[in-house]
């Protein structure tokens, strides 16, 4: 279970570095990046998306995650981190 | 020993007082830096410590986390409410705007937008090399102008947002390639 959101209809992804496998996520379009160390977590709940479709596009090192709507990132432990777009 | 001796002796001995001086200032400032450093809860915020262009979560373990006590979901600040119209104000910037916002053109912040900084960290140096003619291919001014807008409020709302001032720059670049038009 991650951190606790309610009132607003939103989406929660939980992004996890495999322990040997460090990367860097790009939330798109902001271009907002944070680089997870291996072991790491992340979330991002995506308020009120516009659509049902998420698209991840993976490149050397990372990975961009589109989502469809604005996104709040959170830490492992759900402490709010940004909010994008 | 002779005279010019003992005085450069004396001007080392001068040089080296003034270089503990400064060594005892430099540690009296960390010591000032260190105790107005944040809390521990402040410096695990992401943003804090940027890394060149990656900015690094903190050090939370894989461990599921605990349910916390958010309740509510304030609104979120808007790259448009960021003075983003006083720098270029023949463009107004979507008030909510996402991967599927049309450009002036028809075409998308996401597909205009890759064109020019492409997928993955963009890189200041990407378009360098290019002719006027290829940056023009990029993308239309007026989509280049959108997109300046939005990534100048991007940068502005979000500080801590590395790519933005970069994609800022890129889309700056189509900009004045259709300027020398």
């Amino acid at each position: 279970m991650g951190p606790e959101v309610s009132a607003e209809r939103f989406m929660r992804i939980k992004l996890t570095a495999d322990d040997a496998a460090p990367f860097t996520v790009m939330f798109e379009p902001s271009g907002m990046t944070y680089q997870l160390a291996g072991g790491e977590v992340m979330f991002a709940d995506v308020l009120d998306p516009f659509s049902s479709e998420l698209e991840v596009v993976n490149w050397a090192g990372g990975i961009s995650v589109w989502a469809p709507g604005a996104v709040i990132t959170r830490d492992a432990e759900g402490n709010e981190l940004d909010r994008l777009n | 020993m002779t005279n010019g001796d003992s005085e450069r002796l004396g001007k080392a001995a001068g040089l080296s007082r003034r270089l503990l001086a400064l060594l005892v200032g430099l540690l009296a400032m960390v010591a000032l830096i260190a105790s107005g450093a944040p809390s521990a809860a402040a410096q695990t915020r992401v943003g804090a410590q940027p890394q060149n262009l990656i900015l690094t979560v903190g050090p939370q373990a894989a461990a599921a986390p605990e349910v916390i006590g958010l309740h509510t979901v304030p609104q979120l600040r808007l790259a448009s409410a960021t003075g983003v119209a006083a720098e270029t104000a023949d463009v107004v910037v979507p008030k909510a705007w996402n991967a599927a916002t049309k450009l002036p053109s028809g075409g998308t912040v996401r597909d205009v937008g890759s064109q020019i900084w492409g997928n993955g960290l963009p890189s200041a140096t990407r378009l360098s090399g290019m002719t006027d003619a290829e940056l023009r291919g990029l993308a239309s001014l007026d989509d280049a102008k959108m997109l300046n807008a939005m990534y100048r409020g991007a940068q502005a709302s979000v500080p801590n947002n590395a790519t933005a001032p970069i994609r800022v720059q890129l889309s700056q670049q189509v900009i004045d390639a259709w300027g020398r038009k």
